[in-house]
Protein backbone atom coordinates (compact mmCIF):
# COMPACT_ATOMS: atom_id res chain seq x y z
CA UNK A 1 0.00 0.00 0.00
CA UNK A 2 2.84 2.42 0.82
CA UNK A 3 4.36 1.94 -2.61
CA UNK A 4 1.01 2.64 -4.24
CA UNK A 5 0.73 5.93 -2.35
CA UNK A 6 4.31 6.73 -3.40
CA UNK A 7 3.41 5.97 -6.99
CA UNK A 8 0.35 8.24 -6.81
CA UNK A 9 2.41 11.05 -5.29
CA UNK A 10 5.00 10.57 -8.03
CA UNK A 11 2.20 10.86 -10.58
CA UNK A 12 1.23 14.19 -9.06
CA UNK A 13 4.83 15.41 -8.95
CA UNK A 14 5.58 14.51 -12.56
CA UNK A 15 2.90 16.60 -14.26
CA UNK A 16 2.35 20.32 -14.04
CA UNK A 17 -1.08 20.27 -12.44
CA UNK A 18 -0.08 19.82 -8.80
CA UNK A 19 2.95 22.10 -9.13
CA UNK A 20 0.82 24.87 -10.62
CA UNK A 21 -1.80 24.45 -7.90
CA UNK A 22 0.81 24.57 -5.14
CA UNK A 23 2.42 27.69 -6.62
CA UNK A 24 -1.00 29.28 -7.03
CA UNK A 25 -1.86 28.40 -3.44
CA UNK A 26 1.16 30.30 -2.16
CA UNK A 27 1.21 33.18 -4.65
CA UNK A 28 -2.57 33.60 -4.75
CA UNK A 29 -2.76 33.62 -0.97
CA UNK A 30 -0.05 36.24 -0.73
CA UNK A 31 -1.93 38.43 -3.19
CA UNK A 32 -5.29 37.97 -1.45
CA UNK A 33 -3.83 38.73 1.96
CA UNK A 34 -2.17 41.87 0.57
CA UNK A 35 -5.50 43.05 -0.85
CA UNK A 36 -7.32 42.44 2.43
CA UNK A 37 -4.60 44.31 4.32
CA UNK A 38 -4.70 47.23 1.87
CA UNK A 39 -8.46 47.57 2.15
CA UNK A 40 -8.63 47.00 5.88
CA UNK A 41 -10.39 49.69 7.84
CA UNK A 42 -12.15 51.26 4.85
CA UNK A 43 -15.95 51.45 4.94
CA UNK A 44 -17.46 47.96 4.83
CA UNK A 45 -14.13 46.25 5.41
CA UNK A 46 -13.00 44.72 8.70
CA UNK A 47 -10.62 46.71 10.83
CA UNK A 48 -7.34 45.14 11.90
CA UNK A 49 -6.99 44.30 15.58
CA UNK A 50 -4.88 41.97 17.70
CA UNK A 51 -6.86 39.02 16.33
CA UNK A 52 -6.20 40.00 12.68
CA UNK A 53 -4.35 36.73 12.01
CA UNK A 54 -7.52 34.74 12.70
CA UNK A 55 -9.15 36.60 9.86
CA UNK A 56 -6.16 36.44 7.53
CA UNK A 57 -5.48 32.68 7.69
CA UNK A 58 -8.97 31.98 6.33
CA UNK A 59 -8.81 34.60 3.58
CA UNK A 60 -7.64 32.03 0.95
CA UNK A 61 -10.10 29.33 2.09
CA UNK A 62 -12.48 29.60 -0.87
CA UNK A 63 -10.01 29.37 -3.77
CA UNK A 64 -7.93 26.77 -1.91
CA UNK A 65 -10.81 24.39 -1.34
CA UNK A 66 -11.92 24.79 -4.95
CA UNK A 67 -8.40 24.03 -6.19
CA UNK A 68 -8.23 20.93 -3.98
CA UNK A 69 -11.58 19.72 -5.29
CA UNK A 70 -10.39 20.08 -8.89
CA UNK A 71 -7.07 18.39 -8.05
CA UNK A 72 -8.91 15.36 -6.68
CA UNK A 73 -11.20 15.11 -9.70
CA UNK A 74 -8.29 15.37 -12.16
CA UNK A 75 -6.23 12.75 -10.31
CA UNK A 76 -8.96 10.15 -10.58
CA UNK A 77 -10.91 10.96 -13.75
CA UNK A 78 -7.72 11.99 -15.57
CA UNK A 79 -6.54 8.38 -15.53
CA UNK A 80 -9.58 7.37 -17.51
CA UNK A 81 -9.39 10.39 -19.79
CA UNK A 82 -5.76 9.78 -20.75
CA UNK A 83 -6.05 6.01 -20.77
CA UNK A 84 -3.37 5.61 -18.11
CA UNK A 85 -5.92 3.64 -16.07
CA UNK A 86 -5.08 0.60 -18.20
CA UNK A 87 -1.42 0.47 -17.20
CA UNK A 88 -2.26 1.47 -13.63
CA UNK A 89 -4.73 -1.39 -13.24
CA UNK A 90 -2.42 -3.84 -15.01
CA UNK A 91 0.23 -3.20 -12.38
CA UNK A 92 -2.35 -3.15 -9.55
CA UNK A 93 -5.35 -5.25 -10.60
CA UNK A 94 -6.99 -4.78 -7.19
CA UNK A 95 -8.48 -1.45 -8.17
CA UNK A 96 -9.84 -0.57 -4.74
CA UNK A 97 -6.25 -0.27 -3.55
CA UNK A 98 -5.50 2.21 -6.34
CA UNK A 99 -8.48 4.34 -5.34
CA UNK A 100 -7.42 4.20 -1.69
CA UNK A 101 -3.88 5.26 -2.63
CA UNK A 102 -5.28 8.12 -4.69
CA UNK A 103 -7.35 9.31 -1.72
CA UNK A 104 -4.25 9.30 0.48
CA UNK A 105 -2.15 11.11 -2.14
CA UNK A 106 -4.89 13.70 -2.71
CA UNK A 107 -5.15 14.32 1.04
CA UNK A 108 -1.38 14.73 1.37
CA UNK A 109 -1.31 17.18 -1.54
CA UNK A 110 -4.23 19.08 -0.01
CA UNK A 111 -2.30 19.38 3.26
CA UNK A 112 0.74 20.65 1.35
CA UNK A 113 -1.38 23.26 -0.43
CA UNK A 114 -2.86 24.44 2.86
CA UNK A 115 0.60 24.56 4.46
CA UNK A 116 1.98 26.63 1.56
CA UNK A 117 -0.98 28.95 1.86
CA UNK A 118 -0.72 29.43 5.62
CA UNK A 119 3.02 30.04 5.29
CA UNK A 120 2.24 32.75 2.73
CA UNK A 121 -0.29 34.33 5.11
CA UNK A 122 2.33 34.60 7.83
CA UNK A 123 5.06 35.75 5.44
CA UNK A 124 2.94 38.64 4.16
CA UNK A 125 0.73 39.32 7.14
CA UNK A 126 3.17 39.41 10.05
CA UNK A 127 5.62 42.04 8.71
CA UNK A 128 2.71 44.09 7.39
CA UNK A 129 0.84 44.15 10.69
CA UNK A 130 4.05 44.84 12.59
CA UNK A 131 4.81 47.75 10.28
CA UNK A 132 1.37 49.16 11.05
CA UNK A 133 2.11 48.86 14.74
CA UNK A 134 -0.54 46.19 15.36
CA UNK A 135 0.66 43.74 17.94
CA UNK A 136 -0.56 40.24 17.06
CA UNK A 137 -0.02 37.09 19.05
CA UNK A 138 1.38 34.25 16.96
CA UNK A 139 0.88 31.70 19.70
CA UNK A 140 -2.86 32.16 19.58
CA UNK A 141 -5.01 29.06 19.97
CA UNK A 142 -7.65 30.58 17.71
CA UNK A 143 -5.13 31.01 14.90
CA UNK A 144 -3.75 27.50 15.35
CA UNK A 145 -7.25 25.99 15.30
CA UNK A 146 -8.10 27.86 12.09
CA UNK A 147 -4.85 26.85 10.37
CA UNK A 148 -5.42 23.20 11.33
CA UNK A 149 -9.10 23.35 10.39
CA UNK A 150 -8.31 24.84 7.00
CA UNK A 151 -5.70 22.13 6.33
CA UNK A 152 -8.23 19.42 7.18
CA UNK A 153 -10.88 21.05 4.99
CA UNK A 154 -8.55 21.39 1.99
CA UNK A 155 -7.38 17.77 2.36
CA UNK A 156 -10.98 16.56 2.60
CA UNK A 157 -12.02 18.59 -0.44
CA UNK A 158 -9.30 16.76 -2.40
CA UNK A 159 -10.70 13.46 -1.06
CA UNK A 160 -14.21 14.48 -2.08
CA UNK A 161 -12.95 15.42 -5.55
CA UNK A 162 -11.29 12.01 -5.91
CA UNK A 163 -14.58 10.35 -4.99
CA UNK A 164 -16.47 12.53 -7.46
CA UNK A 165 -13.99 11.64 -10.21
CA UNK A 166 -14.39 7.94 -9.46
CA UNK A 167 -18.18 8.18 -9.40
CA UNK A 168 -18.62 10.12 -12.64
CA UNK A 169 -15.47 8.83 -14.40
CA UNK A 170 -15.83 11.44 -17.14
CA UNK A 171 -13.31 14.17 -16.32
CA UNK A 172 -15.21 17.05 -17.90
CA UNK A 173 -18.51 16.00 -16.34
CA UNK A 174 -16.90 15.58 -12.92
CA UNK A 175 -15.22 19.02 -13.07
CA UNK A 176 -18.45 20.68 -14.24
CA UNK A 177 -20.56 18.99 -11.55
CA UNK A 178 -17.98 19.87 -8.91
CA UNK A 179 -17.83 23.52 -10.00
CA UNK A 180 -21.61 23.87 -10.17
CA UNK A 181 -22.06 22.40 -6.71
CA UNK A 182 -19.25 24.49 -5.28
CA UNK A 183 -20.12 27.87 -6.86
CA UNK A 184 -23.86 27.89 -7.34
CA UNK A 185 -25.11 27.56 -3.78
CA UNK A 186 -26.88 24.31 -4.57
CA UNK A 187 -27.14 23.45 -0.91
CA UNK A 188 -28.71 26.82 -0.03
CA UNK A 189 -31.28 26.42 -2.80
CA UNK A 190 -32.02 22.89 -1.61
CA UNK A 191 -32.58 23.94 1.99
CA UNK A 192 -34.75 26.80 0.71
CA UNK A 193 -36.93 24.45 -1.30
CA UNK A 194 -37.28 22.11 1.66
CA UNK A 195 -37.89 25.00 4.09
CA UNK A 196 -35.27 23.49 6.36
CA UNK A 197 -32.72 26.25 7.00
CA UNK A 198 -31.11 24.19 9.75
CA UNK A 199 -30.27 21.46 7.23
CA UNK A 200 -27.59 23.37 5.38
CA UNK A 201 -24.85 22.94 7.95
CA UNK A 202 -25.29 19.16 7.64
CA UNK A 203 -24.79 19.17 3.86
CA UNK A 204 -21.22 18.72 2.51
CA UNK A 205 -20.28 22.32 1.80
CA UNK A 206 -22.19 23.55 4.82
CA UNK A 207 -20.36 21.09 7.05
CA UNK A 208 -17.02 22.12 5.54
CA UNK A 209 -17.79 25.76 6.27
CA UNK A 210 -17.43 24.90 9.96
CA UNK A 211 -13.72 24.73 9.07
CA UNK A 212 -13.40 27.33 6.33
CA UNK A 213 -15.71 29.99 7.79
CA UNK A 214 -16.48 29.12 11.41
CA UNK A 215 -19.13 31.33 12.90
CA UNK A 216 -22.79 31.59 13.71
CA UNK A 217 -24.89 28.78 12.23
CA UNK A 218 -22.03 26.39 11.45
CA UNK A 219 -21.33 23.16 13.29
CA UNK A 220 -18.48 23.02 15.81
CA UNK A 221 -15.18 22.54 13.95
CA UNK A 222 -14.71 18.91 14.96
CA UNK A 223 -18.29 18.00 14.04
CA UNK A 224 -18.04 19.77 10.69
CA UNK A 225 -14.81 17.89 9.96
CA UNK A 226 -16.42 14.54 10.82
CA UNK A 227 -19.55 15.17 8.76
CA UNK A 228 -17.55 16.44 5.77
CA UNK A 229 -15.13 13.51 6.03
CA UNK A 230 -18.09 11.13 6.02
CA UNK A 231 -19.39 12.69 2.81
CA UNK A 232 -15.95 12.53 1.16
CA UNK A 233 -15.24 8.94 2.17
CA UNK A 234 -18.79 7.85 1.38
CA UNK A 235 -18.51 9.27 -2.12
CA UNK A 236 -15.07 7.70 -2.54
CA UNK A 237 -16.37 4.32 -1.40
CA UNK A 238 -19.26 4.48 -3.85
CA UNK A 239 -17.01 5.66 -6.66
CA UNK A 240 -14.34 3.12 -5.79
CA UNK A 241 -16.82 0.28 -6.05
CA UNK A 242 -17.93 1.52 -9.45
CA UNK A 243 -14.34 1.84 -10.68
CA UNK A 244 -13.58 -1.67 -9.43
CA UNK A 245 -16.53 -3.22 -11.22
CA UNK A 246 -16.57 -1.42 -14.54
CA UNK A 247 -15.07 -3.04 -17.61
CA UNK A 248 -12.09 -1.13 -18.91
CA UNK A 249 -12.54 -1.43 -22.65
CA UNK B 1 1.17 -26.07 -16.56
CA UNK B 2 0.19 -23.78 -19.43
CA UNK B 3 1.35 -20.18 -19.14
CA UNK B 4 -2.01 -18.99 -20.38
CA UNK B 5 -5.21 -20.98 -20.17
CA UNK B 6 -8.63 -19.90 -21.39
CA UNK B 7 -11.65 -22.12 -20.73
CA UNK B 8 -15.19 -21.48 -21.97
CA UNK B 9 -14.50 -17.75 -22.02
CA UNK B 10 -17.59 -15.75 -22.94
CA UNK B 11 -18.36 -12.03 -22.98
CA UNK B 12 -21.64 -10.40 -23.79
CA UNK B 13 -21.98 -6.62 -24.14
CA UNK B 14 -25.74 -6.10 -24.10
CA UNK B 15 -27.03 -7.84 -27.23
CA UNK B 16 -23.58 -8.37 -28.70
CA UNK B 17 -21.86 -11.66 -28.03
CA UNK B 18 -18.26 -10.50 -28.31
CA UNK B 19 -16.56 -13.74 -27.27
CA UNK B 20 -18.34 -17.09 -27.36
CA UNK B 21 -17.05 -20.14 -25.47
CA UNK B 22 -13.38 -19.69 -26.28
CA UNK B 23 -10.84 -22.34 -25.27
CA UNK B 24 -7.07 -22.32 -25.72
CA UNK B 25 -3.81 -22.91 -23.91
CA UNK B 26 -0.39 -21.44 -24.55
CA UNK B 27 2.83 -22.88 -23.15
CA UNK B 28 5.72 -20.96 -21.70
CA UNK B 29 8.31 -19.97 -24.29
CA UNK B 30 6.05 -20.11 -27.31
CA UNK B 31 5.11 -17.27 -29.62
CA UNK B 32 1.41 -17.56 -30.36
CA UNK B 33 -0.49 -15.37 -32.78
CA UNK B 34 -4.11 -14.47 -32.20
CA UNK B 35 -5.71 -13.99 -35.59
CA UNK B 36 -9.17 -12.92 -36.67
CA UNK B 37 -11.03 -10.21 -38.56
CA UNK B 38 -11.93 -6.89 -36.93
CA UNK B 39 -14.64 -7.32 -34.34
CA UNK B 40 -13.83 -10.99 -33.77
CA UNK B 41 -13.27 -10.31 -30.05
CA UNK B 42 -9.48 -10.50 -29.94
CA UNK B 43 -8.99 -7.38 -27.87
CA UNK B 44 -11.90 -8.25 -25.57
CA UNK B 45 -10.35 -11.68 -24.97
CA UNK B 46 -6.97 -10.16 -24.10
CA UNK B 47 -8.63 -7.64 -21.79
CA UNK B 48 -10.50 -10.44 -20.01
CA UNK B 49 -7.25 -12.35 -19.69
CA UNK B 50 -5.71 -9.27 -18.06
CA UNK B 51 -8.54 -8.65 -15.60
CA UNK B 52 -9.61 -5.38 -17.23
CA UNK B 53 -12.92 -6.76 -18.47
CA UNK B 54 -15.00 -9.20 -16.43
CA UNK B 55 -16.05 -12.32 -18.37
CA UNK B 56 -19.75 -13.17 -18.58
CA UNK B 57 -18.76 -16.82 -18.23
CA UNK B 58 -15.68 -18.99 -18.25
CA UNK B 59 -12.18 -18.46 -16.91
CA UNK B 60 -8.90 -17.04 -18.09
CA UNK B 61 -5.75 -17.74 -16.10
CA UNK B 62 -2.10 -16.79 -16.24
CA UNK B 63 0.31 -19.16 -14.52
CA UNK B 64 -2.72 -20.97 -13.13
CA UNK B 65 -4.39 -17.96 -11.57
CA UNK B 66 -6.85 -15.30 -12.68
CA UNK B 67 -4.83 -12.14 -13.44
CA UNK B 68 -6.48 -10.18 -10.63
CA UNK B 69 -5.22 -12.72 -8.11
CA UNK B 70 -1.59 -12.73 -9.23
CA UNK B 71 0.52 -11.54 -6.30
CA UNK B 72 3.04 -9.77 -8.51
CA UNK B 73 1.42 -9.22 -11.91
CA UNK B 74 4.06 -6.87 -13.38
CA UNK B 75 6.74 -9.52 -12.97
CA UNK B 76 4.51 -12.21 -14.44
CA UNK B 77 2.86 -10.52 -17.37
CA UNK B 78 3.74 -7.54 -19.53
CA UNK B 79 1.05 -6.22 -21.81
CA UNK B 80 0.78 -3.66 -24.56
CA UNK B 81 -2.84 -2.84 -25.30
CA UNK B 82 -4.24 -0.58 -27.96
CA UNK B 83 -6.33 1.81 -25.91
CA UNK B 84 -3.76 2.29 -23.17
CA UNK B 85 -2.46 5.78 -23.01
CA UNK B 86 -0.01 8.14 -21.41
CA UNK B 87 -0.41 11.46 -19.68
CA UNK B 88 0.74 13.92 -22.36
CA UNK B 89 2.46 16.13 -19.81
CA UNK B 90 4.55 13.39 -18.20
CA UNK B 91 7.94 12.35 -19.54
CA UNK B 92 8.49 8.81 -20.82
CA UNK B 93 10.94 8.11 -18.02
CA UNK B 94 8.54 9.39 -15.34
CA UNK B 95 5.73 7.30 -16.81
CA UNK B 96 7.87 4.19 -16.34
CA UNK B 97 9.04 5.25 -12.88
CA UNK B 98 5.44 5.68 -11.74
CA UNK B 99 4.66 2.12 -12.85
CA UNK B 100 7.88 0.74 -11.35
CA UNK B 101 7.19 2.28 -7.95
CA UNK B 102 3.64 0.90 -7.92
CA UNK B 103 4.93 -2.56 -8.86
CA UNK B 104 7.75 -2.52 -6.32
CA UNK B 105 10.36 -2.65 -9.09
CA UNK B 106 13.62 -0.68 -8.80
CA UNK B 107 12.88 2.66 -10.55
CA UNK B 108 16.33 2.39 -12.17
CA UNK B 109 14.82 -0.32 -14.32
CA UNK B 110 12.96 2.48 -16.16
CA UNK B 111 16.22 3.58 -17.80
CA UNK B 112 17.01 -0.01 -18.81
CA UNK B 113 13.57 -0.40 -20.37
CA UNK B 114 14.04 2.87 -22.28
CA UNK B 115 17.41 1.63 -23.50
CA UNK B 116 15.90 -1.70 -24.53
CA UNK B 117 13.18 -0.05 -26.59
CA UNK B 118 15.41 2.56 -28.23
CA UNK B 119 13.92 5.48 -26.32
CA UNK B 120 16.90 6.39 -24.15
CA UNK B 121 17.45 9.71 -25.94
CA UNK B 122 13.77 10.68 -25.69
CA UNK B 123 13.26 9.54 -22.10
CA UNK B 124 13.05 12.99 -20.56
CA UNK B 125 10.75 14.39 -23.19
CA UNK B 126 7.02 14.71 -22.59
CA UNK B 127 4.96 11.96 -24.16
CA UNK B 128 2.61 14.53 -25.69
CA UNK B 129 5.18 15.13 -28.42
CA UNK B 130 5.75 11.45 -29.20
CA UNK B 131 4.91 9.84 -32.53
CA UNK B 132 2.67 6.76 -32.70
CA UNK B 133 5.72 4.54 -33.09
CA UNK B 134 7.43 6.09 -30.07
CA UNK B 135 4.29 5.59 -27.98
CA UNK B 136 4.23 1.98 -29.09
CA UNK B 137 7.83 1.59 -27.97
CA UNK B 138 7.02 3.24 -24.65
CA UNK B 139 4.13 0.82 -24.20
CA UNK B 140 6.57 -2.02 -24.76
CA UNK B 141 9.02 -0.49 -22.32
CA UNK B 142 6.25 -0.50 -19.71
CA UNK B 143 5.45 -4.13 -20.49
CA UNK B 144 9.11 -5.15 -20.15
CA UNK B 145 9.62 -3.22 -16.91
CA UNK B 146 9.05 -6.21 -14.64
CA UNK B 147 11.02 -8.59 -16.88
CA UNK B 148 7.85 -10.71 -17.18
CA UNK B 149 7.48 -14.37 -18.12
CA UNK B 150 4.54 -13.69 -20.41
CA UNK B 151 4.18 -10.88 -22.93
CA UNK B 152 0.78 -10.01 -24.35
CA UNK B 153 0.86 -7.65 -27.30
CA UNK B 154 -2.21 -6.27 -29.03
CA UNK B 155 -1.27 -4.97 -32.50
CA UNK B 156 2.31 -4.34 -31.37
CA UNK B 157 3.59 -3.35 -34.81
CA UNK B 158 1.08 -0.49 -35.11
CA UNK B 159 2.86 2.69 -36.07
CA UNK B 160 6.33 1.15 -36.01
CA UNK B 161 8.63 1.94 -38.92
CA UNK B 162 10.21 -1.00 -40.82
CA UNK B 163 13.24 -0.84 -38.59
CA UNK B 164 10.98 -0.90 -35.54
CA UNK B 165 9.10 -3.96 -36.76
CA UNK B 166 12.39 -5.70 -37.43
CA UNK B 167 13.54 -4.86 -33.92
CA UNK B 168 10.23 -6.03 -32.40
CA UNK B 169 10.51 -9.33 -34.22
CA UNK B 170 13.98 -9.92 -32.86
CA UNK B 171 12.88 -8.94 -29.37
CA UNK B 172 9.92 -11.32 -29.31
CA UNK B 173 12.00 -14.15 -30.77
CA UNK B 174 14.74 -13.60 -28.22
CA UNK B 175 12.36 -13.44 -25.27
CA UNK B 176 10.58 -16.60 -26.36
CA UNK B 177 13.85 -18.52 -26.57
CA UNK B 178 14.96 -17.07 -23.25
CA UNK B 179 11.83 -18.12 -21.38
CA UNK B 180 11.34 -21.46 -23.11
CA UNK B 181 11.04 -23.97 -20.33
CA UNK B 182 12.04 -27.61 -20.27
CA UNK B 183 8.78 -28.58 -21.97
CA UNK B 184 9.98 -27.21 -25.27
CA UNK B 185 11.55 -29.50 -27.83
CA UNK B 186 15.18 -28.81 -28.69
CA UNK B 187 16.62 -29.99 -32.00
CA UNK B 188 20.24 -31.03 -31.82
CA UNK B 189 22.68 -31.91 -34.59
CA UNK B 190 25.69 -33.89 -33.49
CA UNK B 191 28.08 -36.42 -35.03
CA UNK B 192 27.67 -38.58 -31.90
CA UNK B 193 23.88 -38.86 -31.47
CA UNK B 194 23.88 -42.12 -29.50
CA UNK B 195 26.44 -40.88 -26.99
CA UNK B 196 24.46 -37.66 -26.40
CA UNK B 197 21.20 -39.60 -26.13
CA UNK B 198 22.60 -41.79 -23.38
CA UNK B 199 23.90 -38.78 -21.49
CA UNK B 200 20.58 -36.96 -21.69
CA UNK B 201 18.41 -39.98 -20.89
CA UNK B 202 20.54 -40.52 -17.82
CA UNK B 203 19.66 -36.99 -16.69
CA UNK B 204 15.93 -37.58 -17.17
CA UNK B 205 15.26 -36.02 -20.59
CA UNK B 206 13.29 -37.70 -23.36
CA UNK B 207 15.24 -38.13 -26.57
CA UNK B 208 14.21 -39.24 -30.05
CA UNK B 209 16.63 -40.06 -32.86
CA UNK B 210 15.26 -38.29 -35.94
CA UNK B 211 17.79 -39.29 -38.55
CA UNK B 212 21.51 -39.38 -39.11
CA UNK B 213 23.06 -37.03 -36.58
CA UNK B 214 19.69 -35.53 -35.50
CA UNK B 215 18.02 -35.62 -32.10
CA UNK B 216 14.87 -34.11 -30.66
CA UNK B 217 15.14 -33.55 -26.91
CA UNK B 218 12.27 -32.75 -24.59
CA UNK B 219 12.45 -32.27 -20.85
CA UNK B 220 15.73 -30.34 -20.95
CA UNK B 221 16.66 -26.76 -21.72
CA UNK B 222 19.31 -25.84 -24.29
CA UNK B 223 21.57 -25.01 -21.38
CA UNK B 224 21.17 -28.48 -19.87
CA UNK B 225 21.75 -30.13 -23.24
CA UNK B 226 24.91 -28.09 -23.71
CA UNK B 227 26.19 -28.94 -20.24
CA UNK B 228 25.51 -32.65 -20.73
CA UNK B 229 27.34 -32.56 -24.06
CA UNK B 230 30.32 -30.72 -22.61
CA UNK B 231 30.53 -33.06 -19.63
CA UNK B 232 30.50 -36.12 -21.93
CA UNK B 233 32.86 -34.65 -24.52
CA UNK B 234 30.19 -34.76 -27.24
CA UNK B 235 30.51 -32.34 -30.15
CA UNK B 236 27.44 -30.29 -31.00
CA UNK B 237 26.95 -28.88 -34.48
CA UNK B 238 23.65 -27.14 -34.01
CA UNK B 239 21.06 -26.68 -31.34
CA UNK B 240 17.78 -24.82 -31.76
CA UNK B 241 14.26 -24.76 -30.48
CA UNK B 242 11.67 -26.46 -32.56
CA UNK B 243 9.29 -23.87 -33.94
CA UNK B 244 5.59 -24.42 -34.32
CA UNK B 245 3.91 -23.53 -37.57
CA UNK B 246 2.17 -20.56 -36.00
CA UNK B 247 5.49 -19.16 -34.88
CA UNK B 248 6.79 -19.47 -38.41
CA UNK B 249 3.69 -17.65 -39.66
CA UNK B 250 4.17 -14.85 -37.15
CA UNK B 251 7.83 -14.45 -37.93
CA UNK B 252 7.15 -14.54 -41.64
CA UNK B 253 4.40 -11.93 -41.34
CA UNK B 254 6.38 -9.54 -39.19
CA UNK B 255 9.60 -10.35 -41.00
CA UNK B 256 8.09 -9.75 -44.42
CA UNK B 257 7.00 -6.31 -43.37
CA UNK B 258 10.08 -5.65 -41.36
CA UNK B 259 13.00 -6.49 -43.65
CA UNK B 260 14.95 -3.47 -44.57
CA UNK B 261 14.99 -2.70 -48.31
Amino acid sequence: MTRLVHSELLKLRTTRTARVLLTLAAAGTAALVAIVLLLAGRPGQPALGPDALRLLVLVPAQPLTLAALVLGVLGMAGELRHGTATSTFLVTPKRGRVVAAKLAAAAVTGLAMAAASSAAVLAVGLPWLRAKGIDVAIADAGVAARVAGLAVAVALYAVLGTGLGALLRNQVAAVVVGLLWWTQGVERVLTGILHQPGLERWLPKGAASALTAPGVGTLPMWAGALVFAAYGLGLALLGGRLVARRDLT
Amino acid sequence: MAAISVQGLTKRFGDVLAVDQLNFEIDQGTVAGFLGPNGAGKTTTLRMLLGLVAPTAGTATVAGRPYRELPDPARRVGAVLEASGFHPGRSARDHLRVLAVAAGIDPGRADQALELTGLAAAGRRRVGGFSLGMRQRLGLAGALLGDPEVLILDEPANGLDPEGVHWLRGLVRGLADLTAGADRAVRVRTPQPEALRDLLVASGARVALDGPGQLTVTGATTEQVGQAAAAGGVVLHEMRFERSNLEDVFLELTGGKGERP
